[in-house]
């Protein structure tokens, strides 16, 4: 088994390597150079050419993107701000816990009200519980990120004063930005978990637990819903990518000072470090989620494990 | 009549069961038609859009009448420069919509050729570009959004280019896995053995059976993308203002939400309601293109 983790720990690298590769690349395609965005629009020629030359701006591509590359594996430099000249490494040091809190606030907040009402809607399946949930994660799972959170600002924040509307800084700022992020993920795995339950109930192990005289609710929450979690898992992943976006809206919405903030910032601006720093860092991290989910998955299901083993000895 | 023309009438009397039969059965969806009724509705909108709002009220800034609420006047009342809403939400149907169609239709045409040769030659051809697809998708489809907007900058085309190019992996993956389902069925083995040329076996057997799942597919798209769109045109990196594009609008509205919240609560409806109309018909679609799959 740890030869399966120590694989997929290992191709992770050249994937890395390769997003880099490619975003690196997209970015080079832009019209005008650095030197030209970092100066006062005045200045003369020689001045912009000599800048470039320092920023190594005039070099080939590859070997430029091998720098960049060296820089920032060696000591997370990212380059510099061209508009407000702060390292960008250090920049994305101090948002980065922001935005993860967000996201793993967000994930958490979806499972804890998708899994439970999904397994709910699959009990009372066609009941007027269950079409009610369908029917409001259909509305919730086609709703953007954005709209969601105005709507629970309007409301919570504009109308009833409970929380505060925007800023970071305590657990109460935390509270919309986390509910209209886990919104859409929540009915998502509503939706998955009340399908995955639907057929898990009918299989044999379930009725045998039910033989053995085991109480219902053990039956539905234990054996059955053991067994429903593992597309739930994957959903979560499949999910985690489109969260990020989530994030990089929310964020902006209620003016967080995370890395989505920083990007888009840095996107209008056009500033190119702050951009590639952050969308390789973004990246990263979602390929990292991705591969604990595949980790986690590979111990969590039986048939995968055995599988592995089972083809590690031919 | 000879023999061949026996033979192409059976096939199109095929070919036209199975789309009657799809029908049949998705007629007999209720949520699916709901969700087609409403996307055909807003089609129409999308059309008459200067029937049923001239665009003159949506553009005409009116000092005396900002942020005034809805009335029979204004039906989703005006915004903070006087202009009607409901006139520009009517307006921002046709970008929304096209947005997500032509977007949809440029992925494809990336999707489907790569999915297909990926998915009927395997081997080396099919590791390098899955590998090159693996690569795409560990980039946050938002992500690689946002460097194409930073590199062209934000417009009309330039957020169709952001959201379409962050599509085609997944796109080429589910063409791909439709075909390799097919690949090792006996009539294309025929097909071979008659020497048919591998282009002609892709063209004419391969991708006219894979059409329902691209169908499905490229119906899931449309939906997503419209709301990635305006996503993005939310962040002020896609359509710009003054156009009606509804996640602009969203992104004007933000700004009044205590004051007028009506700027936002129309765009956002009508976004939802042409996501989930889509969503509705996809679901439906799937279903009653492949009964198998339902349970």
């Amino acid at each position: 088994m740890y030869k399966y983790v120590l694989k997929r720990v290992l191709m992770i690298i050249p994937i890395l390597l390769a997003l880099s590769f490619i975003i690196f690349g997209i970015v080079r395609l832009s019209p005008g150079t650095p030197a030209a965005a970092i100066l006062p629009s005045e200045s003369s020629q020689e001045a912009i050419d000599a800048l470039n030359k320092e920023l190594g701006y005039d070099l080939p591509y590859l070997l430029q993107y091998f720098n960049y590359m060296k820089k920032l594996v060696l000591d997370l430099d990212m380059g510099r701000s061209w508009y407000t000249d702060v390292p960008v490494g250090q920049e994305i040091i101090t948002r980065l816990p922001v935005t993860i809190a967000l996201a793993f606030f967000g994930i958490l907040g979806a499972a804890i009200l998708g899994i439970p009402i999904g397994v709910l809607s699959a009990v009372k399946q066609y009941k007027f519980v269950d079409v009610a949930f369908v029917f409001i994660s259909m509305f919730l799972a086609s709703a953007p990120v954005f709209w969601l959170g105005m709507i629970i600002m309007l409301i919570l924040s504009l109308r009833l004063g409970l929380l505060p509307s925007s800023g970071f800084g305590s657990w109460k700022h935390l509270v919309m930005p986390t509910l209209s992020l886990a919104l859409p993920y929540a009915a998502h795995e509503l939706r998955y978990t009340r399908s995955s339950m639907l057929e898990s109930i009918r299989q044999d192990f379930v009725r045998t637990a039910r033989a053995k005289g085991a109480p219902e609710k053990v039956v539905i929450w234990k054996h059955a819903l053991g067994n429903a979690l593992l597309p739930v898992i994957t959903i979560t992943g499949i999910n985690f990518g489109s969260l990020i976006g989530g994030a990089v809206v929310i964020e902006q919405l209620f003016n967080i000072p995370g890395l989505g903030l920083y990007l888009v910032k840095g996107v209008t601006l056009k500033d190119v470090p702050v951009v590639m720093g952050t969308t390789i860092t973004l990246s990263a991290i979602y390929c990292l989620t991705m591969l604990i989910i595949d980790i986690m998955y590979a111990f969590a299901d039986p048939r995968i494990k055995a599988q592995y083993i089972r083809g590690s000895n031919h | 009549m000879d023999h061949k023309d026996q033979q192409k009438n059976q096939q199109m009397h095929v070919k036209q069961n199975k789309w009657h039969e799809t029908w049949r059965r998705l007629k007999k969806n209720k949520t699916a038609i709901l969700g087609l009724v409403i996307l055909i509705v807003f089609v129409l909108v999308a059309i008459f859009a200067d029937v049923i709002a001239p665009y003159d009220k949506g553009i005409k800034m009116d000092s005396k009448n900002r942020f005034a609420n809805p009335s029979f006047q204004n039906l989703f009342g005006t915004d903070a420069y006087g202009r009607d809403v409901f006139t520009r939400v009517i307006h921002g149907t046709r970008y929304s919509l096209s947005i997500g169609f032509f977007a949809t239709i440029l992925s494809m045409i990336f999707g489907i050729p790569l999915g297909a040769i990926s998915g009927y030659y395997g081997g080396k051809v099919d590791n390098i570009i899955m590998r090159l697809v693996d690569i795409l998708t560990s980039i946050p489809a938002i992500m690689l959004s946002l460097v194409v907007v930073t590199v062209f900058g934000a417009s009309l085309v330039n957020l169709i280019i952001a959201i379409f190019i962050a599509r085609i992996p997944a796109d080429v993956r589910v063409v791909r896995s439709a075909v390799i389902t097919l690949v090792d069925q006996q009539y294309i083995e025929a097909s071979r053995s008659g020497g048919a040329r591998d282009l002609h076996i892709i063209i004419r057997h391969i991708l006219p059976n894979a059409v329902g799942t691209i169908i499905v597919q490229s119906t899931m798209n449309v939906g997503q993308l419209i709301i990635r769109a305006s996503g993005l045109s939310f962040l002020g990196l896609g359509v710009p203002t003054p156009a009606p594009e509804w996640g602009t609008l969203l992104s004007e509205a933000r700004e009044y939400l205590r004051s007028a919240p009506h700027m936002m609560i129309f765009p956002g409806v009508a976004l939802i309601l042409v996501a989930l109309s889509i969503n509705l018909l996809g679901d439906g679609l799937r279903d009653a293109l492949d009964p198998k799959l339902k349970s």
